[in-house]
């Protein structure tokens, strides 16, 4: 373990010369796409953009899209769709010159028996939705009174997969042992969405993973969390041979317990290499295109991390955490999780109040100096 | 179970005879002297520890936790393996406390997390989908400070003091049912500058020693279903006040009266006044709950209820840490030498004593 830890931290130490390109400084507003209200997307994405960021995330709640089920499902103009949510907020980026990546989870009551909204769904009503939203964003969708709807640069079907609040069940009983589930489930909604998006919009990147969370100790129910590592190892397995991996970039989440450069837990940054290495297989010419989708440092606590550090801290681990992205050449960006503090993830460079934290002037000065390439930019 | 019942059965047999009641009843250990904090909450004892993991890689780091746990209790001690994890806490902003801990009738809690480096964190503890949640957790330098928290049915109220002194109480619904939103949050002027320490909560009061009247404790009610506090005549007091703890139904004060500490108890309706204590040296922990009061002092804990004098309920074994009580039982925390094969090891033990024959005006109150 520890000549792993020395080996993960070897890796960071490559000169930053050894760099292809920095990665793109970009930050998410998880709050964008929950109030409709034109104004107070307009007030978010202008506090976005004051960040200097040209690229975020936006997520994309298939549960919200589509409360019930369409007559057509893979017509985006199908009148049960709701893109109310996300209309609004892609169009507003797109104006302030914000390019966006999407993240697609929640799982709508008519498309599983449970009704649950973690329940794995069927992959047709996945893949199809997956398509619609691709169709709709592909920039050449008309918009009501003229013009077309914006262009997003990416679809992820699925967020943490290999976690249960996310996806349920993460794992199955087989003769009488818990094994992981969730790898085969994903990699089938993976499928399934991939071939519809790149029908769809050929241009829109697809990204997979988004994982999170260690190695623990395996599955022991239902909701366990399989680790990454492992998830990795199985989805690859479960996707077989195919001709074209169906996805175009893998994305990961880290964050991180401890400075940015020496946490040893998994996934972190020194441990990062480990994934890479893993995802590489999958790749034809065993060069993985990596986004760090999510990556942050709270300064209070939340159910959801139960960890945090000072303002001060988090300012000076943000600088810490894009100079080391830098040295990892096949990072192509980096998303700040997230933009404002709320209870869920009080991790933003902005306070609850809209103050603003040490924080932001470090990222606003990272995400003006960082060219952004055309593969990540607005076209 | 069966053999928790066993023990019970020997302690009930040794109050009766006037023995210690610590070597019988069921206890639960925590490695160390850890910062701890004690409450009572329902069927449950909660206590939380206080710790430092140092991360050894790469020229190594500390991660400074607060934990809590709650322990099942039957009517007259703790229930053996009944231990359950609650709020984790961790963080690099500084060393954590045990903070403080404040329950109800129904197992629910709150956690005042403090520690250096950062705002006092109010953590409730638990909701049906998620075992914790932050009631408030500002992280900004100059933000309100938390004073004390405590349940009331469905709320968490809590105090803060902004860095003018000013001070708020604010109300934050909990209750994660349909059509009642979790965040939804009232705040109003409280009109309090509290001398620092000298405040205390419980559900739907709050009690405390001003700055512009030393000289007394004020208080101020909340009624179920109200966000604003009433403020209540003020108590006066007969000295210095050191402590200050508060129940629905009781206020108690530890004073300095010249030479001498006292611990004065006021009981509703009239608040009239009732030395429980005095001595020469300050006592050890003093809790309050329901009608009862507990006090560490010369190796024993004590019991005060109403129309009875002290009476002993526990001899201490080490030094006690704190006390909590519910009004019919009286949890101990105390730190403890054991010996093992390693010699002395510290440890600090946690044990629930029932309080002992109230009168029968108090024992009805009780059986109701």
């Amino acid at each position: 373990m520890r000549l792993r830890v020395l080996l993960a931290a070897a890796a960071l130490l490559v000169p930053a010369g050894a760099a292809a390109a920095r990665p793109v400084v970009a930050i998410q507003d998880d709050q964008i796409t929950n109030d409709g209200s034109p104004a107070v997307v307009a007030a978010r994405a202008d506090r976005l953009a004051s960040t200097g960021a040209k690229l975020t995330r936006v997520n994309v709640d298939w549960s919200v899209v589509a409360p019930v089920r369409p007559a057509d499902p893979s017509n985006p103009d199908d009148p049960a769709y709701r893109w109310g949510t996300l209309d609004g907020p892609i169009q507003a980026l797109q104006d302030r010159g914000i390019a966006v990546i999407t993240v697609m989870f929640g799982t709508p009551r008519w498309a599983t028996p449970s009704g649950k909204w973690n329940a794995t769904p069927r992959p047709v009503d996945f893949g199809t939705f997956a398509g619609a939203l691709a169709l709709r964003y592909s920039g050449t969708w008309p918009k009501p009174g003229g013009g077309f709807l914006p262009r997003i640069k990416s679809i992820s079907p699925g967020n943490e997969p290999n976690l249960n609040f996310w996806i349920t069940p993460q794992c199955k009983r087989v003769r009488g042992r818990w094994v992981p589930a969730s790898p085969a489930a994903y990699a089938a909604m993976l499928k399934a969405a991939s071939k519809r998006i790149r029908a769809s919009a050929p241009g829109i990147l697809v990204v997979a993973g988004e994982t999170l969370a260690g190695d623990g100790n395996g599955c022991t129910g239902p909701t366990s969390t399989v680790g990454t590592t492992e998830f990795t190892r199985l989805l690859h397995k479960a996707l077989g041979s195919t001709r074209r991996v169906p996805f175009d970039a893998w994305a990961v989440h880290l964050h991180p317990v401890g400075p940015p450069d020496r946490s040893p837990f998994f996934p972190s940054w020194p441990t990062l290499p480990r994934i890479t290495k893993q995802v590489n297989k999958m790749h034809p010419k065993g060069r993985m295109p990596i986004l760090v989708t999510e990556t942050s440092y709270a300064t209070a606590y939340s159910a959801y991390h139960r960890y945090f550090v000072t303002e001060e801290q988090q300012a000076k681990w943000l600088d810490l955490t894009y100079s080391l992205a830098t040295r990892q050449p096949q990072v192509e960006a980096v998303v700040w999780f997230n933009l404002q503090d709320n209870f869920d993830w009080p991790a933003g460079v902005y306070r609850d109040d809209w103050s603003a934290k040490p924080s932001l002037d470090r990222f606003r000065q990272l995400a003006t100096t960082t060219p952004i390439p055309q593969k990540w930019a607005l076209p | 179970m069966r053999r928790s019942i066993a023990l019970t059965a020997i302690a009930l047999a040794a109050a009766g005879a006037g023995a210690p009641l610590a070597a019988a009843a069921v206890e639960q250990r925590v490695p160390g002297w850890p910062r701890m904090a004690l409450a009572m909450s329902g069927p449950t004892v909660v206590y939380s520890t206080a710790g430092a993991t140092h991360i050894p890689a790469n020229g190594g780091y500390n991660v400074y936790r607060t934990a809590t746990f709650t322990v099942r209790m039957n009517r007259v001690g703790l229930v053996k393996g009944t231990r359950k994890d609650g709020v984790v806490l961790r963080t690099s902003a500084g060393t954590t406390t045990g903070g403080g801990l404040s329950g109800d009738a129904t197992g629910r809690y709150v956690l005042l997390a403090t520690g250096s480096g950062f705002s006092p964190q109010v953590i409730f503890c638990c909701r049906t989908n998620l075992k914790d949640y932050p009631v408030e957790a500002s992280g900004r330098p100059g933000a309100p400070v938390t004073l004390t928290a405590a349940l009331q049915g469905p709320v968490v109220r809590y105090v803060t003091a902004a860095p003018d002194g000013t001070t708020q109480l604010a109300t934050r619904y909990v209750k994660d049912g349909p059509g009642e939103p979790f965040t939804r949050l009232d705040v109003r002027p409280l009109g309090a500058r509290p001398i620092q320490n000298l405040i205390a909560s419980a559900p739907g009061t709050v009690a405390w020693v001003d700055q512009a009247a030393p000289g007394e404790v004020r208080l101020a009610v909340t009624p179920p279903g109200d966000p604003t506090p009433v403020a209540q005549p003020a108590i006066p007091v007969p000295g210095s006040v050191l402590r200050v703890l508060v129940t629905e139904r009781m206020v108690a004060v530890l004073v300095q009266v010249f030479g001498e500490y006292q611990l004065v108890r006021y009981d509703v309706p009239e608040w009239k006044a009732t030395i429980v204590w005095r001595g020469i040296d300050p006592p050890g922990p003093v809790a309050a709950g329901d009608r009862t009061i507990a006090i560490a002092t010369g190796g024993v804990v004590r019991q005060h209820v109403p129309g009875q004098t002290l009476r002993t309920v526990f001899r201490l074994r080490g030094k006690a840490a704190a006390v909590a009580t519910d009004g019919t039982r009286i949890a101990v925390l105390e730190r403890i030498r054991t010996r093992t094969r390693r010699g002395l090891v510290r440890q600090s033990a946690i044990t629930v004593v029932p309080v002992k024959q109230p009168p029968a005006a108090y024992a009805q109150e009780l059986a109701r």
